[in-house]
């Protein structure tokens, strides 16, 4: 099989949102996930601590973060547990230690094996509707009685959902005329399939927060529990291309233009002499609007078949600085640097092209000293995207 | 005099850095016979790095390129045009 064809083929889109239980500032709930990037490899952990606030989220929080520590290294989900149960901190008041956990773990493009310990059982959506999974029951020793774990097997397909939630989403409601015992699984996966049928590409963010949100709504806007849900999609990437500066060999530039008309996905180039380059090998105009307030940073401007066009380093050292600080950008928000950002965060791979040939007028000692060197800004955003946004990034300099 | 007169503003970093910023308000800082008689549009690049030596910012005068340009140095270039 060809390497970059299967590279190309699946996303893989985990998504969780949380909803405190009421009066509490922290969540009780804990989600973490972790992409390998050489093994190929996605794990998910929710964990539900026992009781809520603080001492929920300790107890939630160790038991994620060792849930995935060791099924990083591939332990046994027996001795995971095992371990697990004997490390957490027992519960004054209950004199138990206790917490749940629902681990997902994701090989080679879709072999996946869920394991639950007193979670609600996951639900699994192909071709928008539910599916129910054979689960294997393992049973492991321990003083009081023994514990059941879940395990289940199966190949995730382009397209297909897994869902896992604590109980605060099936139990939400509850006492209510209309959930006398909750909106329990069956009501989350009613709503889950009349969600899809209405949108069938809903993301894995989306969806965990329109699943959220309704939870919410059935506790009358008062969580009773902590209420947790995560999401995972495995979907066609969504594509973005960001072309800065000209090639190094002018030659290249009919290259560089080709890539830019002929990319499947969105399409956005930083630069002025960059969008001149393509403006003149692909003969498409350039048309600027000097009406729009400028703030900070030259004006957007517009080409057919290229989503954005802004002026190259002053923006991308902003873009830089918004995505380093973690700024929650205004989706009203008009200004370049923030139409750039907004591109990306609804974009899962992105292709980063850099030309290196130096401009001469950029050269001038009397340019302020943050007219940084392009290489160094597209490097910084890159590392950032990876590390704090998950996204993959591909670098090429031409 | 029916065909305006186009005014091109660079926008390109180098412009837009050295001075061109302040460009971007021509159009309201026109003397008021001037207005009706100017459009203003702004260009991503106007070819600052072709020259050797450019002096920024540039501006673009019915096709004639501006160096240096600001908005008296513009404002004077319409007018003798107008003439």
């Amino acid at each position: 099989m060809l390497s970059i064809e299967k590279a190309e083929k699946m996303f893989v889109e985990i998504s969780c949102s949380q909803e405190n239980k009421h009066g509490h500032i922290v969540c009780g709930d804990a989600f973490l996930s972790r992409m390998i990037d050489g093994e190929n490899r996605y794990v998910a952990v929710l964990s539900d601590g026992l009781g809520s606030g603080v001492k929920a989220n300790v107890l939630s929080t160790m038991t994620a973060s060792m849930a995935l520590n060791f099924r990083l290294r591939h332990e046994p989900i027996e001795r995971t547990a095992i371990t697990i149960m004997n490390t957490l901190p027992t519960d004054s008041v209950r004199n138990i230690s206790y917490s749940t956990f629902s681990i997902v773990d994701i090989e080679n493009e879709g072999d996946t094996a869920v394991m639950e310990y007193d979670n609600p059982d996951f639900v699994f959506i192909r071709n928008n509707k539910n599916c129910e999974i054979t689960k294997e029951v393992i049973e492991i020793k321990s003083p009081d009685k023994p514990k059941k774990i879940r395990l289940s097997k199966l190949k995730m397909f382009k397209g297909d959902r897994l869902i896992i939630y604590s109980d605060g989403v099936n139990q939400s409601g509850i006492g209510l005329n209309q959930y006398p015992f909750g909106w329990e699984r069956e009501g989350l996966i009613e709503f889950v399939e009349e969600t899809i049928a209405e949108n069938p590409e809903i993301s894995a963010r989306d969806l965990s927060k329109t699943i959220i949100r309704r939870a919410y709504l059935n506790d009358q806007y008062k969580a009773k529990d902590d209420t947790s849900c995560a999401v995972i999609y495995m979907r066609e990437p969504r594509k973005l291309l960001i072309c800065s500066g000209p090639p190094y060999n002018e030659q290249k530039d009919k290259y560089l233009a080709d890539i830019v008309a002929s990319y499947p996905g969105k399409k956005i180039i930083c630069g002025g002499t960059t969008s001149m380059i393509i403006s003149r090998e692909l003969n498409r105009e350039i048309s600027m609007d000097i009406d729009v307030p400028m703030v900070d940073l030259p004006p957007v401007s517009e080409m057919e078949g290229v989503d954005l066009i802004t002026e190259g380093i002053l923006t991308l050292g902003a873009v830089a600085q918004s995505l380093d600080k973690s700024i929650i950008i205004d989706n009203k928000s008009k200004s370049p640097e923030d139409l750039i950002i907004k591109l990306i965060q609804e974009s899962d791979v992105i292709d980063i092209m850099v030309g290196t040939r130096i401009n001469v007028a950029h050269q001038d000692p009397n340019l302020p000293v943050e007219l940084e060197i392009r290489r160094n800004v597209i490097k910084k955003i890159a590392d950032i995207l990876e590390e704090k946004y998950l996204k993959k990034v591909e670098l090429k300099f031409i | 005099m029916d065909k305006k007169i186009i005014v091109k503003i660079c926008v390109g970093t180098y412009c837009y850095v050295m001075g061109g910023y302040e460009l971007k308000d021509l159009k309201s800082k026109l003397p008021s016979h001037l207005v009706d008689k100017v459009k203003v549009e702004a260009s991503v690049c106007l070819g600052c790095d072709k020259s050797a030596k450019p002096i920024p910012p540039y501006a673009e005068i019915d096709g004639e390129l501006m160096e240096a340009a600001s908005i008296e140095k513009i404002t004077k270039k319409i007018e003798s045009l107008i003439r």
